[in-house]
């Protein structure tokens, strides 16, 4: 079996599973892999969407209105990991996912945007 | 728990439009009256963290529970079948007997 590049030769043979550690906790189940981490993105864009109708009801403008975003997102992985029960590990391949996963995504972003502007324009300019 | 969820979410999404349509009334009446608009008042501010707080409590319980993904933690009663391949059945009405009350007695114990 071809190994991925910068995978070392001996992780590469048993398919990166380790010998310490018994196959149960290392093994994943990929329907449970895949709800988790459906409810991660979906939880994320909604409070994507949460931030601009907020930024924009507030009347915000310019770039300040990031930081709603930026806020917004620590908000949802708190929240999340409250959920999480505090064992993100539990539940999540590596805990760091949980954070980070849709901070600089391109749909979180630009729904980010588009409710901002949408809700700016609707209570303020029309 | 996901119905909760979904009831507070639209209940926050209904509050989050009316207060951003009390928001508009706002801003109207400060330009019917020429006066400059500083921000939203503090009741409107209040009302719209508790909108947006809503939604985010009620999406969380709304789109369902986290699943463990590591196979040790979801533990598997081990199932015993016969070697018979041939025959092998794997959904049967058998698995529902024990469910009807009167054949409770009678169903014969956990082959699945």
């Amino acid at each position: 079996m071809q190994a991925a590049p910068g995978v070392p030769p001996q992780a590469a043979a048993t398919g990166g599973l380790r010998k310490d550690l018994p196959l149960g906790e290392q093994l994943l189940n990929p329907k449970h892999l895949k709800n988790n981490f459906d409810i991660l993105t979906s939880t994320k864009i909604f409070a994507s969407l949460l931030a601009g109708v907020f930024a924009g009801v507030v009347g915000i403008t310019g770039y300040k209105g990031f930081l709603v975003y930026l806020v917004a997102h620590a908000l949802a992985s708190g929240l999340l990991a409250l959920k999480a029960g505090g064992q993100p590990q539990r539940y999540f391949p590596s805990s760091s996912q949980l954070v980070w996963s849709g901070v600089f995504s391109q749909t979180e972003l630009l729904t980010f945007i588009l409710f901002w502007t949408v809700t700016n324009n609707l209570v303020y300019l029309f | 728990m996901a119905a909760l969820g979904k009831l507070v979410l639209l209940a926050g999404l209904a509050l989050l439009a009316y207060t951003a349509y009390q928001a508009t009334i706002y801003r109207e009446t400060l330009r019917l009256t020429q006066q400059e608009f500083e921000g939203l008042p503090l009741p409107l501010l209040a009302q719209l963290v508790a909108a947006v707080a809503a939604c985010l409590l009620g999406s969380l319980a709304a789109w369902g529970s986290f699943q463990p993904i590591r196979i040790a933690d979801v533990p598997r009663v081990a199932v015993a079948r016969p070697h018979r391949t041939d025959f092998a059945v794997f959904n049967h009405r058998g698995t529902m007997l024990g469910a009807l009350p009167h054949m409770r007695q009678l169903s014969v114990p956990e082959i699945r």
